[in-house]
């Protein structure tokens, strides 16, 4: 491919001219101009999954809220983060996404927190509808000496996948079953030990709520003190 | 893999090692095993070079999968919305109450018995599955009998045509023997692909673009503009034609397959000429057993009189879903990754297939276009309005007295399709509403019934003519059994990818069933609405942001049918 010169787009998100790449993102426009709006299923270094819908904007002539971190950033844009309807439905989704959390355990403390660094306060409002088990046949998987995973913590945003599939080429960990029943497991829902997992950590670093979390070194329940699996 | 003897899951082994062919592996480990064995799941897995993990969560993604071994015979009512308005939970409890489930009748054997939602034969209904032959129009009483003869694909009528009619889709359904290419092409067949190959693509696009004809798989887009689009993105294109055909209530994909296959192989012929795509692919539905065979077998005689001039088609078979019916995900699904939606942009005429440009267009689109090729642009816009010109399959159901399918020009109104064609109520009821899009639309009173019918919104509530399916409802079951019918189907149908529509669909059943049950909490309409605007306008797809529909129409039109009994 011949060198090209590097274009820009500017675009206008929440009154404040901004400049970004021409392959560039709405939500990467929003991040340049210091907007601060939830992504919790986008990692800054890979490629968007759509999954959680808190990253939505409107858009002038545009027609619902679409995801900001798969739009493409287009010359003239005017980009809105908040307002009446995106205030209200950004704040549902929020609200069903801490319903997917056990009460007061490490994701709904995460997402609160993370709510409420975007000025949103956390109501469990759909909280007590919740079907807990997802189908999975345990919502604890500590069969890893390294990690564990706990479903109750988990909000689906696909971000570990990613990691264990796109990233590291590994596979070990999918989004198994569809609707209510989805929730992240390994080959026959069999314990993470029994999969081909190498204990990276790559999906444990990217998880935004906690739900894979590294286990503390001379932990005594942990078979060979914690170190690598295999 | 055992060390002696014959190494299992050979036929696995003879696919090319291509990830477009892990649908069709899976398809046939089902077939063999009668389920999907891990030691089978293991032997795809390990052909494919894909992680067990990864492909477990393909196969998983696909919900006509059966992942246990079954137990003797399979007997599975239909409970879909025209089945339902027809009898089916009185044949569910009849089934489910015979002592040892068929033990009084010898010649039936051991049988399940379970029940699914729309077979997709809603004007035959009620409907039992035996296997993977059909009972229609089942009767309760002599039914281990029926089971016991071992039915096989249920035939659909043909009616008789009605004035109100323009057949033009379904113009040789019941006249051409659907086995048979020389009755095709003595009626008329493949005219319209040698018109078309007597003229260069971009001419063939220009006239369906002057035709007008829009995608009447529910969302009327023109479909000579998706064309244009596509022919200006380098080759290689491709083209999938949707045959998945997955909305409870309509089934007129399968009724034109399984009566004039000729028709679609020759549309698709016509389409993969007018915008030179290098490989076809047809998507089907995979339980359309015998909408299945008349089509390869069409394919078939068609190649084999070489008709095709080189085109490659494929006919790929869908494994469960209603989303599957999307059309990213359709894409995904021949990619052989996992039945979700993908992100939108790009379009997939775009970047669809393997990155390529991709038209999808469904059957009944694609089954139009001999007539625009032999009859020209003008004659097609005959009939119809100025704005959605030409004719549309309806697939009426429910509580009527004279369902099936019948082709009318749009435009024509509600009230002629349910009075007039279907001949209003069954004696001694009342027509209370007609849902209007499926489990994607909403109802419509009566006061309503001089609507139109075309494509987009018909009505602020919802209810939409998408791809043709109208439910006619009756004083027979409560409008918040049906909406409390439909909320469960979207929940049970989310793929699961989006908030939204994951989390929001089954608090949307669970609050309609308290509103059923005269239990919900005093604020459940203000959840309700919340959810209906968040998963409408939040959803990464198309049915999640229709999922809330069926509960807005009733908001709309049956607010006191929905807070009181």
């Amino acid at each position: 491919m011949a060198m090209v010169e590097k274009r820009t787009v500017s675009l206008s998100v929440d009154g404040t001219s901004v400049s970004v790449p021409e392959a560039g993102t709405v939500l990467d426009a929003m991040l340049a101009a210091g907007v601060q709006v939830p992504h919790l299923c986008k990692d800054d270094d890979q490629e968007p999954i759509g999954a959680c819908r808190t990253c939505l904007v409107r858009v002038e002539g545009v027609r619902g809220l679409p995801a900001s971190c798969y739009l493409p950033a287009r010359d003239g844009m005017v980009v809105s983060t908040s307002g009446h309807d995106l205030d209200r439905v950004r704040r549902t989704v929020l609200d069903l996404t801490s319903g997917m959390l056990s009460p007061g355990g490490r994701g709904a403390l995460a997402l609160a927190a993370e709510a409420r660094r975007y000025g949103v306060d956390g109501r469990f409002r759909y909280g007590d509808l919740v079907s807990a088990t997802r189908g999975a046949p345990r919502l604890l998987d500590d069969s890893t000496p390294a990690f564990t995973l706990d479903l109750s913590d988990c909000i689906l945003c696909g971000r570990c996948v990613q990691g264990c599939q796109d990233v590291q080429h590994i596979g070990a960990i999918a989004v198994v079953g569809g609707g209510e029943r989805a929730h992240i497991g390994a080959f026959l829902d069999q314990p993470l030990v029994e999969s081909i997992c190498t204990s990276c950590g790559t999906c444990v670093s990217v998880c935004p709520t906690g739900a894979l979390y590294p286990r503390a070194f001379g932990d005594a329940s942990v078979p060979n003190g914690g170190g690598n699996a295999g | 893999m055992t060390a002696t003897g014959a190494p299992p899951f050979q036929y696995i082994r003879a696919f090319p090692r291509e990830r477009t062919y892990v649908l069709p592996a899976l398809h046939l480990l089902h077939e063999h095993e009668g389920y999907l064995s891990p030691e089978g799941l293991s032997a795809v897995a390990l052909h494919f070079k894909i992680p067990n993990s990864e492909l477990y969560g393909v196969a998983c993604s696909y919900s006509e999968f059966s992942r246990t071994p079954g137990k003797g015979r399979q007997v599975s009512v239909c409970t879909g919305l025209s089945c339902l308005l027809n009898g089916a939970a009185e044949l569910v409890n009849t089934l489910s109450a015979a002592p040892a489930r068929g033990a009084k009748s010898a010649s039936a054997g051991q049988y399940e018995v379970s029940e699914t939602p729309c077979r997709f034969l809603c004007n035959l209904a009620p409907v039992v599955a035996v296997d993977h032959g059909y009972v229609v129009e089942a009767n309760p009483g002599g039914f281990a009998d029926a089971i016991g003869a071992r039915p096989g694909p249920a035939q659909r009528p043909t009616a008789p045509p009605s004035p109100l009619e323009v057949r033009r889709v379904t113009a040789r359904c019941g006249v051409v023997d659907p086995s048979a290419l020389d009755t095709a092409l003595a009626a008329g067949g493949y005219e319209g692909l040698k018109a078309a190959r007597r003229l260069p693509p971009a001419q063939v696009t220009e006239r369906v673009s002057a035709s007008g004809l829009q995608g009447r798989g529910g969302a009327y887009f023109p479909a000579g503009r998706k064309w244009e689009t596509a022919r200006l993105r380098p080759r290689p294109r491709y083209l999938v034609v949707n045959a998945e055909e997955g909305e409870p209530g309509v089934f007129k994909d399968r009724y034109l397959l399984e009566k004039d296959p000729h028709l679609m192989v020759e549309g698709l012929l016509i389409a993969a000429h007018a915008i030179e795509a290098e490989r076809v692919f047809v998507y089907i539905n995979g339980e359309a057993l015998l909408a299945t065979a008349r089509l390869e077998a069409a394919l078939a005689d068609a190649k084999a009189a070489g008709l095709f001039e080189g085109t490659e088609v494929e006919v790929r078979r869908g494994a469960g879903g209603y989303v599957c019916g999307e059309e990213s995900v359709i894409l995904s699904s021949i990619e052989g990754e996992r039945a979700v939606p993908r992100l939108r942009p790009p379009l997939p005429v775009e970047s669809g297939l393997w990155g390529r440009p991709t038209v999808i267009n469904n059957v009944e689109t694609v089954a139009n276009l001999p007539f625009v090729l032999t009859e020209g642009p003008d004659a097609f816009r005959l009939v119809g309005t100025e704005s959605h010109p030409g004719t549309k399959a309806l697939c009426l159901s429910g509580a009527v007295r004279r369902p099936g399918i019948y082709e009318v020009p749009l435009g024509t109104t509600v009230r002629s399709v349910v009075e007039d064609l279907g001949g209003g109520a069954r004696p001694g009821h009342e027509v209370r509403a007609v849902l209007c899009g499926g489990p994607s639309g909403g109802l419509l009173p009566p006061s309503k019934f001089d609507t139109p019918l075309v494509g987009g919104s018909l009505d602020p509530g919802g209810a939409a003519l998408g791809a043709g399916g109208i439910v006619v409802i009756d004083d027979s079951m409560p409008i918040r059994d049906v909406l409390y019918h439909l909320a469960a189907y979207n929940a049970a149908e989310s793929c699961g990818k989006c908030t939204p529509c994951r989390e929001g669909a089954p608090r949307m059943r669970d609050l309609i069933g308290q509103l059923r049950q005269d239990s919900a909490p005093p604020d459940a309409i203000d959840l309700l609405d919340a959810l209906d605007e968040a998963m409408a306008s939040a959803s990464l797809c198309g049915l999640g942001q229709m999922a809330p529909l069926p509960y807005r129409s009733v908001r709309t039109h049956f607010f006191e049918e929905l807070t009181r009994p």
